[in-house]
């Protein structure tokens, strides 16, 4: 049976003087490295009203800075063959660079760049508007995108960041200023609200010298943990919604409600829980009801939103509105039994085995061993944390996963969000 | 016994008696393996009335043969930590699992049991094809699946590339488990077939066990060569389609050579220059790239596109090199079809600049390194351009042959492939009010 043998991860943590954190795992199976710096500026840092303000400035950050303009800046990275992206989420933007070893440096000179000096042209910004305006008419249109927005706005307070996508909406994108981002960016960009996270073909010592030339000097943000700053959010009342949109076949559904934070001690049974139901072997046990047994899905699958404040459990399914009663008729009876019964000893045996086995899987890219070790600062699971999974994992009991699940995943208070093409 | 074996630095190869192409890679540094099964049926392979069959005979084969029942592969897999998953394409259906390095029997034995024994059962037949059906659907959802599915099925008058691979649902309804059964019949065997392996293991013993495993099978009557020959395109063809969506989409398609052809190379870097780079051998590779190419520049930062792509793929006969472009409200798709053809008139009356090759190439070579990451991509690359060019050594000849692209190259290849007349233009007009 599987094992964990070589997945070990033992990645070295450097706390800099101002406070930025640094972490780093030399993997030189392929010449390139991978730096990412999270910074603890997504949607949760928005003031009520600045929807869409977390993501716009990060989205900017490329558009040109005190020293490279957007147009040099491409060509240079198109140059380097390096591939640079930005994510926005609720916590945090997520800047990453890609890059072939050899250019390590000068990639570091460029991120500090982006995250230090950009100036937020306000030509660009209204070009990037006109985009995002786009790509929200084409979000209105994805039945799968408006299932999980309609979820959430009725999952979580309208307070609540969780209460919408991190993209904002077209008014108040429209309504975004240049000094609506420089604000915001002078806030949350800084050397205590970030971290680098750098995985590849490069020694430690390279690494913190860049990092001490290129953010040495970088003053601090605000202080503020983002999980203080989440407002709280009471379980919503069981409710469906549908959402009909013209020219659709299918129809997407989400089934869920906010559940724990990343750092509950109940973080791990829940998980398994999920893994269980939504995910080990093809799709857990929803897929195998669903998709193998019924055939009234092509996915149908659950995930855990492990975060700051209540992440969300989420179930979602592509389905024929023909065969919608059945297949939420069957999800529902799938849940039901798992919060009954729990696992059964040989899914159990299973959940232990392949959770273990898939760990050098996982490990074997450079941006999966970024992904892990974002987690691991994140929510402070400590530089040992792989080494003491595996006991984390296999000490979990049925009844510890099943009281897991009946204490979050609550069916009175869960929320069905469909969208798909008008139904009689 | 082996009929013959050859190796070079990176692999080795070997072609059993009963005609079974084996290609092993040692790479030691995790204790993984990644296994790649490729058959050489999909799209291509298929006749109206069929279309689709590749695919859902893909779907078959997660469904139990003599040695896994229903689900047993899944399960099996996952129980180890492994993942597993299948593919069909125009020229392929592809099963992969990467898993760790000790369960390595476990995969040899799933796709031992696939190639002959693979049941196919009435019931479980009739169960997929809503499953197959509901796929499509799904992507049915996107305008752009209208878009593309319209022109693919103008830019070929004969070849079977214009049917795709999902199928239509009046064939998905109308297709019965004895046509499932024997195209499974006709094209899994082991003469029609690459096992490729990349990981932590000794490539002698693990020969021993695919001859334990492999041997047994005989090889079958070699499927039915493809008779058509397109013949050349000799003037536009134009197509239109109006459905509720979001915004309009322009989609360009051009005849173009096969992976195998004198021109690939420059193709791709044509392809990397217009719309950024993708590594042409693998999947995977780095986001965010491209943004200096002349049509993001044209389109994108020229406030006519929110989004595009120009792509040319790697295919075992002449397909399609593709330019999409997702329009910003407001956009009439006549301006953004003037700017993409002027874009690449540009390049066929002055050529292009050495620096801006030079940078293009860069980005490839980048893109095929990041693409290499893992046994389990290593181990596309090998079975792809085994497919696609002929020989696996391909995965390193391919990505030289790139570098050695000059301008002229470049601008001939413009001017012979992206000309007027082999041209299918797609329009997505919403015909939802709000949209416009």
């Amino acid at each position: 049976m599987a094992t964990v043998t070589g997945s070990a991860l033992r990645p070295a943590r450097t706390q800099f003087e101002n406070g930025l954190v640094l972490l780093h795992n030399r993997a030189a199976a392929n010449p390139s490295v991978v730096i990412r710096a999270l910074v603890r500026a997504g949607a949760s840092r928005e003031s009520p009203g600045e929807h869409g303000i977390g993501g716009l400035t990060g989205r900017m950050l490329r558009q040109g800075t005190h020293n490279i303009g957007k147009s040099a800046l491409a060509e240079e990275l198109d140059g380097m063959g390096a591939g640079l992206s930005v994510d926005v989420g609720y916590a945090l933007v997520s800047v990453s660079i890609k890059v072939l070893s050899g250019d390590f440096r000068r990639a570091m000179e460029i991120l500090a760049e982006l995250l230090r000096r950009p100036i937020f042209p306000t030509d660009e910004l209204d070009r990037l508007k006109g985009q995002i305006l786009t790509d929200l008419k084409e979000m209105d249109d994805n039945t799968r995108i408006v299932s999980e927005r309609t979820w959430r706005e009725l999952a979580y307070p309208a307070a609540h960041p969780y209460h919408r996508l991190t993209v904002g909406d077209a008014a108040s994108v429209q309504a975004a200023t240049r000094d609506n981002l420089t604000n915001f960016h002078s806030a949350w960009y800084g050397s205590t609200q970030a971290t680098l996270i750098v995985v590849g073909d490069v020694s430690i010592a390279e690494t913190r010298t860049a990092v001490e030339t290129n953010f040495g000097d970088w003053p601090a943000g605000r202080i503020e943990r983002v999980e203080a700053t989440l407002p709280a959010s009471d379980l919503p009342a069981r409710q469906v919604r549908e959402v009909a949109l013209a020219g659709k076949t299918q129809a997407d559904v989400a089934i869920g409600l906010p559940t724990l934070e990343r750092t509950s001690p109940d973080f791990y049974p829940l998980s398994f829980a999920n893994h269980i139901l939504g995910r080990m072997y093809f799709m857990g046990r929803f897929g195998e009801k669903v998709r193998d047994q019924q055939g009234l899905a092509y996915y149908a699958y659950s995930e855990l939103h492990g975060s700051y404040g209540r992440g969300g459990w989420l179930m979602r399914a592509g389905v024929n509105p023909r065969n919608l009663e059945e297949a939420l008729s069957s999800i529902d009876a799938e849940l039901k039994a798992f919060l009954t019964e729990g696992p059964t000893p040989a899914e159990q045996a299973d959940g232990v085995s392949s959770l273990l086995g898939s760990l050098p899987r996982q490990l074997e890219t450079n941006e999966g061993a970024a992904a892990v070790m974002s987690e691991i600062e994140l929510y402070d699971l400590g530089l040992d944390y792989l080494e003491r999974y595996p006991d984390i994992v296999r000490s979990l009991t049925r009844e510890q996963v099943t009281a897991a699940a009946r204490r979050w995943i609550l069916p009175e208070h869960l929320v069905t969000a469909i969208a798909g093409p008008p139904r009689a | 016994m082996a009929l013959s074996v050859s190796a070079s630095a990176s692999f080795q190869q070997t072609t059993l008696d009963n005609g079974l192409r084996v290609i092993l890679r040692e790479v030691r540094e995790r204790p993984l393996v990644g296994v790649w099964m490729w058959y050489r049926v999909g799209g291509r392979n298929e006749l109206p009335g069929t279309t689709g069959v590749s695919h859902w005979v893909e779907h078959m084969l997660f469904k139990g043969g003599k040695r896994f029942g229903k689900g047993e592969i899944t399960k099996e897999i996952s129980r180890r930590g492994g993942a597993l998953n299948a593919f069909t394409w125009i020229d392929c259906t592809a099963y992969f699992e990467t898993l760790p390095a000790d369960e390595i029997d476990l995969s040899l034995a799933i796709e031992s049991d696939r190639i002959y024994d693979t049941r196919i059962e009435p019931d479980e037949a009739e169960a997929e094809r809503t499953v197959v059906i509901s796929e499509r659907e799904g992507s049915e959802n996107f305008p752009e699946f209208w878009l593309r599915e319209e022109v693919q099925s103008v830019a070929w008058r004969e070849h079977p590339y214009r049917l795709g691979v999902i199928g239509p649902k009046s064939d998905l309804r109308a297709m019965t488990r004895e046509n499932l059964y024997d195209h499974y019949k006709r094209y899994y065997m082991t003469n029609n077939a690459t096992l490729v392996m990349v990981g932590d293991f000794s490539s002698s013993e693990l020969l021993d066990k695919i001859h334990a495993e492999f041997d047994q099978h005989p090889a079958g009557p070699p499927p039915p060569p493809l008779q058509i020959e397109e013949q050349p395109q000799t003037g536009e063809r134009r197509v239109s389609v109006s459905r509720p969506g979001p915004t309009h989409y322009v989609m360009l398609a051009y005849h173009a050579p096969p992976g195998s052809h004198v021109d690939a190379a420059a193709m791709v870097m044509l392809s990397a220059l217009l719309g950024g780079a993708s590594s042409p051998i693998a999947w995977g590779g780095a986001r965010g790239l491209g943004r200096s190419s002349r049509l993001y520049r044209a389109l994108v930062d020229g406030e006519i596109a929110s989004s595009m792509s120009a792509g040319y793929e790697l295919t075992v006969d002449p397909y399609l090199f593709a330019i999409d472009a997702t329009l910003r409200n407001g956009v009439e798709p006549a301006r953004a079809e003037s700017a993409i053809v002027q874009e690449i008139g540009r390049i066929q009356r002055e050529g292009i600049p050495a620096d801006e090759l030079r940078r293009t190439k860069r980005q490839l070579h980048a893109q095929v390194v990041y693409s290499l990451e893992g046994v389990t991509n290593q181990g596309f690359a090998l079975g792809f351009m085994d497919l696609v060019a002929g020989d696996a050594a391909a995965w390193e000849t391919f990505p030289a042959a790139l570098q050695s692209v000059t301008p002229e190259d470049v601008q001939r290849v413009a001017s012979i492939y992206l000309v007027d007349k082999q041209r299918t233009t797609g329009w997505f007009m919403p015909d939802n009010v709000d949209a416009r």
